[in-house]
């Protein structure tokens, strides 16, 4: 009976993970056009999810959980704007590394493996639910 | 007399344990489906099928269960068949890599844990239904006949 619930509960953690993963694409994209405040600082870094599998002491289960959030060490793209607050003593303004096409990739990706985990639920959740239906004849 | 004193109860019990167990794994594979290093886990069927055998021979005329049972040394011990655990053992676990590994070596792909979910539920269900005839039998036996 326990495996239903163990089940579930891993695959709550793995619907956490992409929750929280979404969260970061979400940051990403909100801040792909950020730049930095003063003339040639850094513009907004992409940031990269870090999951990592996990014991839970308490149920002895091997759970997965975004232990990290790394910075994505690519180069930033330079352009040339002089009239940008941001640019520096040649006229160029260095944007975020962030790129849409990958971001919307990585959204995709996050939100397959969100739907198969939510799959897994209502798999578990069934294969309990008829067992107990033995109760009622 | 217990649901596990009749042979094909106590074997479709186990089915049902090994299909729920692997379900739990199934689970565990698809929540690690992007964590890095990662390599998709299974139940070892054939130690189950071996373990279904044993069972199917070791059955005498009697219709004992031959899982694990308790050593009796005197008189008053308890024989194990009143209590539970007869029918539950744990399946080995075993790294079962699918088809394709990515290059942060998780090895999990989630089509392939999709189909092998699918069947895990299918053949608990099947268990679950004839583990349901089986009682329907047993009640059909116990009904007073003039009715």
């Amino acid at each position: 009976m326990s495996d239903a619930h163990d089940s579930m509960s891993i695959s709550a953690a793995g619907l956490r993970a992409q929750a929280a993963r979404m969260r970061i694409i979400s940051e990403n994209i909100a801040n792909a056009e950020s730049t930095a405040r003063e003339p040639g600082g850094d513009p907004y870094r992409r940031q990269i999810p870090v999951f990592e599998a996990e014991l839970d002491r308490a149920t002895g289960l091997n759970m997965v959980r975004m232990t990290d959030v790394a910075p994505d060490e690519s180069e930033f793209t330079l352009e040339y704007d002089p009239g940008h607050p941001a640019a520096n003593a040649e006229g160029y303004v260095s944007t975020s590394n962030v790129q849409m096409l990958v971001e919307m990739m990585d959204m995709r990706e996050a939100m397959r493996t969100y739907e198969a985990n939510l799959n897994m639920i209502e798999n578990s959740r069934r294969m309990q639910q008829t067992t107990l239906d033995l109760l009622r004849r | 007399m217990r649901p596990d004193d009749v042979s094909v109860l106590a074997m479709l019990r186990q089915s049902m344990s090994f299909n729920a167990e692997r379900q739990r794994l199934v689970s565990e594979n698809v929540a690690h489906a992007n964590t890095p290093g990662y390599t998709a886990k299974d139940l070892d069927v054939a130690d189950f099928q071996s373990a279904l055998q044993r069972q199917l021979r070791g059955q005498g005329v009697t219709g004992g269960t031959s899982g694990v049972r308790l050593q009796t040394a005197e008189a008053g011990h308890m024989t194990g068949s009143g209590g539970g655990g007869s029918a539950s053992r744990s399946w080995s676990t075993q790294d079962a890599p699918d088809s394709e590994t990515t290059i942060n070596g998780n090895s999990v792909v989630l089509e392939e844990q999709m189909v092998r979910a699918q069947e895990v539920r299918m053949q608990y269900e099947t268990a679950l239904t004839l583990y349901q005839k089986n009682l329907g039998l047993i009640r059909t036996a116990i009904r007073p006949v003039a009715r």
